[in-house]
């Protein structure tokens, strides 16, 4: 029989995770092709054949999205597999149309032939968009699992940038590795938190080749989902993060409809800052749409060293850029300091705007008066650098998970914003996990 | 190891999907149906004679509301979504629930569906329900008998009765609608075919049907349904926009597809559209599907007795499934009882009995006016009662057929048709003329 000619569409993550869970070795299927958005630098390059194994010896190659149909149509290809996250449902049906029309079948994978099976406990972290708080949330589940004396190892959804091969799989304990893998500000936001508090993070390409290596040293592995994706492992106890600034994303975006309808646990984050309208829509909404789970009311309040310096001060905010370009949000934890605690004014650095900057602000237009720290690479952060020193301020609040300041040079006093999550009322996290988790 | 499979429909290209794509295949077991959208047919099997070797006991069709219990149950790997005319974000979320519960969700093309003729073939689809399908099938099928063609329609499947003997229908006279107990939907589709001397086959298994209608053709026509894709590979594709409607080409599953497929796209109803909406779809066409053919139409209506309208107190009857499914809240009769100076449009709800009442609980936003719903003879009886009950002077029918035929109506009544007209060139008369059999091999993977 033919094999199945397949092209997977994907943003450097879940489709390669994909791939390698279902297309490797199988003599059903030939991948033909990727397609890649959302990622800069990533297109007019291979799926190298060290990853893809031996049946593609030339690797498989990976094109640019706005190529698809020409694909399917001058690749015959039988099946589309959509392989990315974060994006409307009316996104996916407008790339599932055109995958139709060219002739091909169109289809997204689920749980079942993508979730990887651990021999140790898996909590799981996601959310149903992209910047809900899933950090905050992981470093709090991750020092609930410490509190009971469990060592915790966190394996966080991909972000490969670089060399895919070196990437298979990566261990960080400290920070010098972030360094040793020339880790882009991305990937430094996600695991520098977790190596400050001492746990070891996992990250790559491969992911069955990274959760054999973290069940050896792990009693617990805490799943750090990217976007809005679900995990790559299947989870013991699965906890979703929704939104109430965002009411009704939790039902329009995929697949983190498909989180909410599979999570255990749903937390509501940002109460303290979302309006009461909000936070009753979406409280319906996990009811309606999921009413098993156990529902965990959040806050996620801002703290500044040195909070005193900011009143009255022309402030350059820089907020943390995926949340701003992927997750429709005009602002953030920065912003939302810089009013706390009294600035003077936030100051627009559109006009001072350098190289890749000033292309992201063109990209996306809503962003509002504040820099977003877009580190894919070297050149990004240059042009970071050379933004916030034409930028007129008297101070900057960098609200960055990482600390910038290691990785950048900046010309301006710097205080950093970091948030925290506390649950409010019952049930917490901690009596959620000891209920459901088999420690 | 073979693959469990559910597969979400409608009584239509679920069956279709499976006859070409399942049947008979050692990869997968497809272990249910569910059903949307058609009343009555949860709860019954398809038939082992349709579903082939490995289903000694058929298949059985569930009600959609059960998928999750379905997928909880047993270890289905895929969920193939195989019917029409749902938005894209309805289409998301029954690729959510499917998810969750751990399958794999797919949506089936052209490539795995859609089944090859030696005689041309010509689609008639729309990007959703009721843009003017069948006025246009009219059209395609008038101007193929002038160019000296043998025509025969193949009319997107509607099987709401017993499905092995529907499995392959074919229509020549008002005999066979008879014998075949045809719905008013039915009867909708294929009498004005009937009527100008075009066969007509309809049924199940559609392999089948096109043997035979190769036999006795020269050409055949696609006659589409909801704003499905064709399921025989088109040598003319021709697909319908309403600038009633714009944007809904590019909102609903799976006409967004049919609109970036067309060989050639029919803007509808231009004459009562106004202008801002034209321009919409004319520029989502220059946008998605630079390359095809646009002909712009309208649909004028042609009412028998405007007498029996003017200064009256008017019951509109109009096409059921466009208002229900399309999402339009009212149609050529309502037009018409406006044109010829209704006194007033009565609203039937207040005597409205059985399942009419029933349609309009569900559907709310249905105008004045009274859906024709039917689809088995309980309907038809229900209808009948509404009709002659409702307080009004005079009745405009306004759905395909001729629904006297079918009930007694106690008040003057007159029927309302609409014809495909097109508005300067290109027509279709133009894009049918070069027609021949597009090479397969060029189209074909």
């Amino acid at each position: 029989m033919r094999r199945t000619r397949v092209l997977i569409m994907g943003a450097a993550g879940r489709d390669f995770h994909n791939f390698n869970v279902c297309f490797r070795g199988n003599r059903d299927y030939d991948v033909i092709a990727f397609t890649a958005a959302q990622i800069p630098d990533i297109e007019a390059r291979r799926y190298p054949t060290g990853l893809a194994g031996p049946e593609y010896p030339e690797g498989i190659p990976i094109y640019p999205e706005q190529e698809l149909t020409r694909l399917i149509q001058d690749q015959r290809i039988d099946l589309v597999v959509f392989a990315y996250s974060d994006v409307t449902h009316a996104t996916v049906m407008h790339k599932a149309s055109q995958a139709l029309a060219a002739g091909a079948d169109f289809s997204l994978m689920g749980p079942g032939s993508t979730m990887l099976a651990a021999g140790r406990p898996v909590i799981s972290v996601c959310a149903v968009r992209t910047g809900v708080g899933k950090s905050q949330t992981t470093r709090r589940i991750c020092g609930i699992l410490e509190a009971m004396d469990r060592k915790v190892v966190v394996v966080r959804h991909p972000m490969p940038y670089g060399d895919l091969v070196r990437q298979a799989v990566q261990r960080f304990v400290d920070r010098s590795d972030l360094d040793k893998h020339d880790c882009t500000i991305e990937e430094r936001e996600e695991y520098e938190p977790h190596l400050d508090r001492g746990y070891t993070v996992f990250a790559g390409v491969d992911y069955g080749q990274i959760l054999r290596r973290a069940e050896r040293e792990a009693d617990v592995i805490v799943w750090d989902g990217g976007n809005n994706d679900f995990p790559f492992f299947r989870p013991d106890l699965h906890i979703v993060l929704v939104d109430p600034h965002r009411p009704g994303h939790e039902l329009l975006y995929h697949p983190g409809e498909t989180n909410l309808r599979m999570a255990d646990v749903v937390v509501i984050n940002k109460v303290d800052t979302a309006s009461p309208e909000g936070l009753q829509q979406v409280r319906e909404s996990v009811r309606r749409t999921n009413p098993a789970a156990a529902v965990v009311e959040a806050a996620s309040p801002i703290t500044v060293e040195g909070w005193e310096a900011i009143r009255g001060k022309r402030v350059l905010v820089i907020e943390d850029g995926p949340t701003l370009t992927h997750g429709e949000m005009t602002y953030g934890a920065g912003v939302i300091a810089a009013r706390k605690f009294g600035a003077a004014e936030l100051v627009d650095p559109r006009a001072y705007a350098k190289g890749t900057i000033a292309d992201t602000f063109a990209a996306y237009p809503g962003i509002g008066t504040l820099l977003p720290a877009m580190g894919y690479g070297r050149k990004q952060m240059d042009d970071l650098e050379r933004t916030v020193a034409a930028t007129p301020c008297d101070l900057v609040l960098a609200a960055t998970p990482i600390d910038l300041t290691r990785v950048i040079t900046l010309a301006k006093p710097v205080l950093r914003v970091r948030y925290e999550l506390e649950e409010i009322g019952q049930p917490d996290l901690a009596s959620v996990i000891r209920e459901r988790v088999p420690l | 190891m073979s693959r469990q499979v559910v597969i979400m429909g409608a009584a239509g290209r679920d069956f279709h999907n499976f006859n070409v794509h399942f049947r008979g295949n050692p990869d997968y077991r497809v272990v249910a149906f569910t059903a949307a959208q058609i009343p009555d047919i949860a709860g019954r099997v398809y038939p082992p004679e349709l579903a082939g070797p490995g289903y000694p006991e058929g298949i059985p069709i569930r009600s959609e509301g059960e998928l999750p219990a379905i997928l909880a149950s047993q270890p289905v790997e895929q969920v193939v979504f195989a019917y029409s005319d749902v938005s894209h974000q309805q289409v998301m979320h029954a690729a959510s629930v499917a998810l969750a519960r751990g399958a794999d969700f797919r949506l089936m093309g052209p490539g795995t569906t859609m089944l090859e003729s030696s005689l041309p073939i010509v689609a008639v689809t729309a990007v959703r329900t009721g843009v003017g399908k069948s006025q246009t099938t009219r059209r395609v099928a008038s101007v193929l008998r002038e160019l000296g063609q043998r025509v025969v329609a193949v009319r997107h499947p509607m099987p709401y009765g017993n499905l092995l003997s529907q499995a392959a229908m074919r229509f020549a006279t008002y005999e066979d609608l008879d014998r075949h107990d045809c719905t008013i939907e039915e009867r909708e589709e294929f009498e004005p075919l009937l009527d100008r001397g075009v066969v007509v086959y309809a049924g199940v298994d559609y392999e089948r049907i096109l043997r035979s209608a190769e036999i006795e053709a020269d050409v055949i026509i696609w006659d589409g349904g909801n704003n499905d894709l064709p399921f025989y590979r088109p040598d003319l594709h021709i697909v319908l926009v309403d600038p009633h409607r714009p944007g809904h080409e590019l909102e609903y599953h799976p006409g967004e597809a049919n609109l970036r497929m067309a060989d050639v796209i029919i803007i509808n109803k231009i004459e009562t559209a106004g202008l801002r909406g034209v321009e919409a779809v004319r520029r989502s066409i220059a946008k998605h599907n630079p390359a095809a053919v646009v002909i712009d139409a309208a649909s004028p209506i042609d009412v028998e007795d405007p007498a029996v309208i003017s200064d009256r107190r008017v019951l509109v009857i109009e096409d059921g499934p466009t208002l229900t499914h399309g999402e339009m809240r009212y149609g050529a009769g309502v037009m018409a009882a406006k044109k010829h100076g209704a006194a007033a449009l009565v609203d039937p709800r207040a005597w409205a009995v059985g399942t009419i009442a029933e349609a309009f609980a569900k559907y709310p936003r249905t105008g004045a006016l009274l859906p024709a719903m039917g689809y088995g003879a309980a309907q038809i009886r229900d209808l009948e009662t509404t009709i002659n009950a409702v307080d009004a002077d005079s009745v405009v029918i306004a759905t395909p057929i001729d629904l006297r035929r079918l009930l007694r109506i106690n008040k003057p009544a007159t029927r309302v048709r609409y014809e495909l007209q097109e508005i300067g060139r290109p027509t279709v008369n133009d894009v049918l003329s070069g027609l021949t059999k597009r090479s397969a091999a060029a189209y074909l993977h």
